[in-house]
């Protein structure tokens, strides 16, 4: 496929996913019902009204976002620390967020408080990383092993909370948050909050698309082309930590997105980012809408995303990567 | 006037055989006040507790889909069930089913857990589908259960006939005991592993305390809980009883030297317990029978034929024959 063809496909990719999330579940809806209850909402049943309007469709934009949020993330972070191995979880975003919404689980913090609490945590662990990584010299290396550190950190302060957790309620709760799932019935107000940062901080990234190719050269060439590359660093840092953070608030630990899709995106368009930001963006919304329309719809209950993503995620990954080495390519 | 006579004869023949028509307000173990629609023909069960009270009320017809306690298909406790409830397969449900899962089957009434099934009864009270938070989880939990599960059924006979069941069974035990002048033993309840023990906040141990015991463990809180083999050799219990899931047997402590320090390993006074629908310590109808086959183990001079108890009782509120094979395992 040209690749002046592909932007139409990538970007149909996701809209198209949507549209098979609504028609898609365990509930018996025929399309024609879907499609009244969407467009002449005044002639269907309030029960079909009611799953299209406040759980399918919220549901799937969910996923959408927090899809695409990883993904840019991912793409972002790839980049900065020109390393093909990082994902969304370096700098220890997720386990921060983990640990936030874990904590507030255990504390018996209303649900609605949550996402807040958990986005929070995940800016602390950041912030943390950032400071401490300041301190010894702020270089790639210094940042990717504090990164590592307070990730493990957090995931020993989350397997403390699992420990003192009430066995037979909290802790099953804890548990099935950490394996990544969308919320059954997510109202309009997580939608809103994915947006705002995806609008943010993935609009910013892809408006700095320019500066990541250069910072994904070596610091020294990067600073040779006149550009304050710490301060670069940390701004591509704090957006992509933002668009993490957002998604595991809403959605728990959903692994795989952050690391494959911009392998993917790469693999399809080449390594500049102007391509792969956006690409990822949609590559990753279609990815996590069809993970969960199987995750609802392979079994009466539904299966933990973080699952599915890891069993579609690595042999996706193996079949990228030996390509690649068929080719004869290496990474950069 | 004949006419006049007959008539009136047909109502209340008619009032007497009928089912309960009309609405209900039934308060459930959560304090929530739910109304329902009487007679209710189509239950989904997301408490697999629940569900088992519903067989031996005699209604499992009226189930559509429903959680089992630890239940899996093609062993001998499904064979056992699927003899009195012939369409168990296709309301079986491995896990908790899927809000759409729940909303397909139509269910006039959904029973849920108080403990961890809140969210679940938020969200299907947005369809306008009644939940009861049960909390069935010792015997005045049982109790207050049946109790409303009784006058949602119009089987409140029964529900009397099973709570006096129970009711009669601990003051036989009781009185027995100080009849005779027994002594209570010490008594350790092990799990799914020899060193994972009921606490004292568990069902295990009432009914420990109910069958003339002390429950060693009862300072320990919360669920299951792991301990030392040298706080077992502290306790030094006189019998243990082992769960009827999991893969520990009486053998494995006996062919162990360690635990042949322990009491009742070495007077070969440690029995596992029998399954024949649900397991026989967890708080469902079958546990009346675990309590009096407890005593028996406990106190051989109370002279209980368990066997006898436990063929009557299956074929009372199961109409199901026992056979050959779980008699023995009950003889022990």
């Amino acid at each position: 496929m040209r690749r002046g063809r592909i932007w139409p496909v990538l970007f149909l990719f996701p809209v198209g996913a949507v549209f098979v999330y609504l028609l898609v579940g365990r509930y018996p809806l025929s399309p024609g019902e879907v499609f009244g209850a969407l467009f002449r909402p005044e002639d269907v049943a309030p029960t079909v009204l009611r799953l299209v309007w406040s759980v399918r469709l919220p549901r799937a934009l969910v996923a959408a976002l927090v899809g695409a949020n990883l993904a840019l993330a991912g793409a972002a972070f790839q980049g900065v620390f020109r390393n093909p191995l990082v994902d969304s979880r370096i700098l220890g975003v997720s386990a921060g967020a983990a640990f936030g919404a874990a904590l507030a689980i255990l504390m018996g913090v209303p649900w609605a408080y949550v996402d807040g609490i958990s986005f929070l945590f995940g800016l602390v662990a950041v912030g943390m990383v950032i400071f401490i990584a300041r301190r010894f010299g702020g270089t790639v290396i210094v940042l990717v092993i504090t990164g590592v550190l307070v990730g493990s950190l957090f995931s020993a302060l989350i397997g403390v909370t699992k420990y003192l957790a009430d066995p037979l309620d909290v802790l099953p709760a804890i548990t099935y948050w950490l394996l990544g799932s969308i919320p059954e019935i997510p109202g309009w107000a997580p939608v809103g909050k994915l947006s705002v940062v995806a609008a943010l901080a993935g609009g910013a990234l892809i408006l700095s698309r320019w500066r990541l190719n250069v910072l994904s050269l070596e610091g020294r060439e990067a600073a040779a082309l006149g550009l304050d590359v710490a301060r670069w660093r940390t701004g591509v840092i704090l957006a992509g930590t933002l668009l993490v953070a957002s998604a595991v608030s809403q959605a728990g630990m959903i692994g795989w997105i952050g690391l494959l899709i911009p392998h993917a995106a790469r693999a399809l368009l080449g390594p500049d980012h102007a391509r792969v930001l956006p690409a990822a963006a949609a590559m990753g919304a279609g990815f996590l809408l069809v993970i969960d329309i199987l995750a609802r719809s392979l079994m009466e209950s539904v299966i933990p995303l973080g699952i599915l993503t890891g069993i579609v995620g690595v042999p996706a990954f193996l079949l990228l990567f030996m390509k690649h080495l068929a080719r004869g390519g290496g990474w950069g | 006037m004949r006419a006049l006579i007959a008539t009136v004869v047909v109502v209340l023949l008619c009032s007497l055989g009928a089912l309960p028509q009309g609405k209900l307000v039934i308060t459930d173990q959560a304090g929530r006040s739910v109304e329902i629609e009487t007679p209710v023909e189509r239950v989904v069960s997301l408490y697999g507790v629940a569900t088992m009270y519903l067989y031996a009320l005699g209604v499992q017809d009226r189930l559509v889909l429903g959680t089992y306690v630890g239940l899996r298909p093609e062993t001998p406790p499904w064979e056992a069930l699927s003899a009195v409830d012939p369409d168990l397969p296709e309301k079986y449900s491995r896990a908790k089913p899927s809000l759409e899962e729940i909303l397909a089957r139509e269910p006039d009434l959904v029973l849920a857990s108080a403990t961890i099934d809140r969210e679940t009864a938020d969200g299907l009270s947005a369809f306008g589908v009644p939940v009861l938070l049960l909390h069935a989880e010792d015997v005045q939990g049982i109790k207050e259960a049946t109790e409303i599960l009784g006058k949602v059924f119009g089987t409140e006979e029964r529900v009397a006939r099973l709570i006096a069941y129970l009711g009669e069974s601990v003051e036989r035990i009781r009185g027995l005991m100080a009849e005779k002048g027994l002594e209570a033993p010490r008594v350790l309840f092990v799990g799914t592993r020899p060193l994972r023990v009921a606490s004292g906040d568990m069902y295990q141990t009432e009914l420990i305390r109910l069958a003339g015991g002390i429950p060693v463990a009862e300072e320990l809180r919360g669920y299951w809980q792991n301990v030392d083999i040298e706080q077992v050799l502290l306790w030094d219990p006189e019998v243990i009883f082992i769960a009827p899931y999991g893969k520990v047997f009486p053998e494995d402590l006996f062919a162990d030297p360690v635990w042949r320090a322990v009491r009742a390993v070495r007077e070969g006074k440690v029995y596992k317990m029998p399954r024949v629908f649900a397991p026989w310590d967890v708080p469902t109808p079958e546990s009346f029978l675990g309590l009096l086959w407890m005593a028996a183990k406990l106190h051989p001079e109370l002279g209980i034929d368990v066997v006898a108890e436990a063929q009557a009782f299956y074929r009372d509120f199961y109409g199901y024959e026992l056979s050959e094979a779980i008699l023995s395992v009950i003889a022990g």
